[in-house]
């Protein structure tokens, strides 16, 4: 029954910490790319 | 079954829901400042990396029609939703961050799945593609859905929430293009997700985990409901795996995803962003499906009002989230639903006109007329999906006659195109294309005129009696008897082609 709980908070975490991954991706490369312009 | 849910925004969802707009509008106009060359409004300049690429794949993809339609699922059967409908997908994503490097390295002037088709197999196969494209690209879910949204949350009817949400979506489309379109579903995107988590962990906590979710399907159900947490849902077979799996084939051939791939930066970009996409279309259908069963729950539990099963989880949320939540879950949905419509309204729009207007009718036009011109195809397409909305309302079965439509008439030929190093000519790409569209044209009018809709298995289904035996066929299965023979008659029109020419794979 615990594996559910894991199931559904992991699912959880992973939908809200994936978009601040690839936010910090994103702004990573953007400055990246005002260098070197 | 019961009525709709009622929810009441306050000042802070209402600001939120504001902000949202604001920003995707703002995005449009801001990028429309520069001068757009058609690279750059129709592939996004060929720049785009993985980050974006990643959230552009997983917010265009996945749409109302995804989240409502899983979540539903969720509520009537459980966990089987993920394994059902969804697992097949990833299968497809896992097939396209392998292939697309290749698609991409080996065609770099391409703009459009359309462009691989023509380019091999000439005017006519070409713009049978661009036609196919359209037909699946015409978004009605999705502007249906925005319809809702506005008529459910701001009480505006729905006929104006369609055309409302229509606008809003086309706003920055027609100005920015896909750098817009990109850039907006990297909002959106974040929206989408986020929404999602912190709607299942408010919920799943909530309701107190899976021994409250359980409960309150045993209530739900009246019975034992293990089924709810098993994998097969108490009837998924393989054959039945292999019906549903059958649509996810529709992957392979996505205009959008052919446009991405076609703008990415790299071969390297576009492996990274389906890969990367995987988890995150996972994670989305996870937390959809827990959604579903736990709206199912707290119905059994009567802490929510029975409403349509499509509709509990917006029930269910409007229960456990705070004001302000409330707002973002709003501007969740209707970032949901404009990634989706946005996207595949830049793709029938550059069909329309990229892909036949200018090859077929004006094959100098140049290359700022081409960009204005697909401004008014963008447009066009969306008035056409409107017209749809309104004529037709809900369209049944939609999703599969879309689906089998691509991979009955492209799919075949477009990966004969890219892989195949044998002959390929003129005549097999028109009669394998030909004959896939109009055979799906023409099962999915059969279907629909002298079957039935089964409302058990959501489908149309065709009783058919042969030697005293009775068969139905499914909506579904249409893809078993028309892609074999989509595929015998691509050898037999390279056969009895009298075309010597062989060519290679990669033809740009």
């Amino acid at each position: 029954m615990s594996g559910w709980n894991v199931l559904a908070y992991a699912a959880a975490v992973v939908a809200m910490s994936a978009p601040l991954l690839i936010l910090y991706l994103f702004i990573k490369e953007e400055l990246k790319g005002r260098k070197k312009r | 079954m019961g009525a709709e849910p009622a929810i009441n925004l306050g000042l802070g969802d209402w600001l939120i829901i504001l902000i949202y707009f604001a920003l995707v509008i703002g995005i449009g106009i801001s990028v429309s400042r520069k001068r757009l060359g058609f690279d750059d409004y129709f592939v996004a300049g060929r720049a785009v990396t993985s980050p974006l690429l990643v959230a552009t794949l997983v917010s265009t993809f996945y749409g109302l029609g995804a989240l409502f339609g899983t979540a539903e699922v969720g509520y009537m059967s459980g966990i089987v939703a993920l394994f059902s409908f969804s697992l097949p997908f990833y299968l497809m994503f896992i097939i396209m961050a392998i292939l697309s490097p290749k698609i991409h390295d080996r065609n770099p002037q391409a703009r459009s799945m359309v462009d691989l088709m023509g380019e091999t197999y000439g005017k006519g196969t070409r713009v049978l593609a661009a036609l196919t494209s359209f037909f699946y690209s015409t978004n009605t879910m999705e502007i249906m859905g925005m319809g809702f949204i506005f008529s459910l949350f701001f009480h505006i009817p729905f006929g104006w929430g369609v055309v409302l949400g229509t606008v809003i979506s086309l706003i920055y489309t027609f100005f920015g293009g896909l750098k817009a379109d990109i850039l907006s579903d990297l909002v959106q995107f974040c929206l989408m997700l986020v929404t999602l988590g912190i709607a299942t962990f408010i919920s799943w906590s909530s309701m107190g985990g899976v021994t409250g979710v359980w409960n309150g399907l045993a209530q739900f159900t009246q019975s034992d409901p293990s089924t709810y947490f098993h994998p097969l849902g108490g009837f998924l077979t393989l054959p039945l795996f292999l019906v549903y799996g059958t649509t996810s084939l529709a992957v392979l051939g996505d205009p959008a995803f052919f446009q991405r791939i076609f703008a990415s930066a790299s071969g390297k970009e576009i492996r990274r962003g389906f890969l990367l996409g995987i988890p995150m279309w996972l994670s989305f259908d996870l937390c959809v499906t827990l959604l579903g069963m736990m709206a199912a729950a707290a119905t059994g539990m009567g802490i929510i009002a029975e409403t349509h099963p499509d509709q509990g989880i917006i029930a269910l949320l409007g229960h456990f989230l705070p004001p302000g939540l409330i707002g973002i879950f709003v501007a969740g949905l209707f970032a949901t639903a404009m990634s989706t419509a946005d996207s595949y309204f830049l793709v029938s729009g550059g069909n329309l006109v990229y892909d036949i207007y200018r090859p077929v009718f004006r094959p100098n036009l140049e290359e700022h007329k081409l960009t204005k011109y697909t401004r008014l195809g963008v447009l066009v397409s969306a008035l056409i999906s409107l017209v749809l909305v309104f004529y037709f309302g809900r369209i049944v079965g939609v999703w599969v006659f879309q689906a089998s439509l691509i991979i009955n008439s492209v799919l075949f030929p477009l990966y004969a195109a890219l892989f195949y190093r044998g002959r390929k000519t003129r005549l097999a790409g028109m009669l394998s294309c030909g004959f896939g569209f109009v055979a799906t044209i023409l099962y999915y009018f059969l279907i629909s005129t002298f079957g039935y809709y089964s409302t058990d298995w959501e489908t149309y289904m065709l009783d058919l009696t042969i030697f005293g035996k009775t068969f139905t066929i499914w909506q579904e299965y249409n893809i078993f008897f028309i892609l074999p023979l989509v595929v015998a008659l691509y050898f037999i029109g390279n056969i009895i082609s009298k075309e010597g020419k062989k060519c290679p794979a990669g033809m740009f």
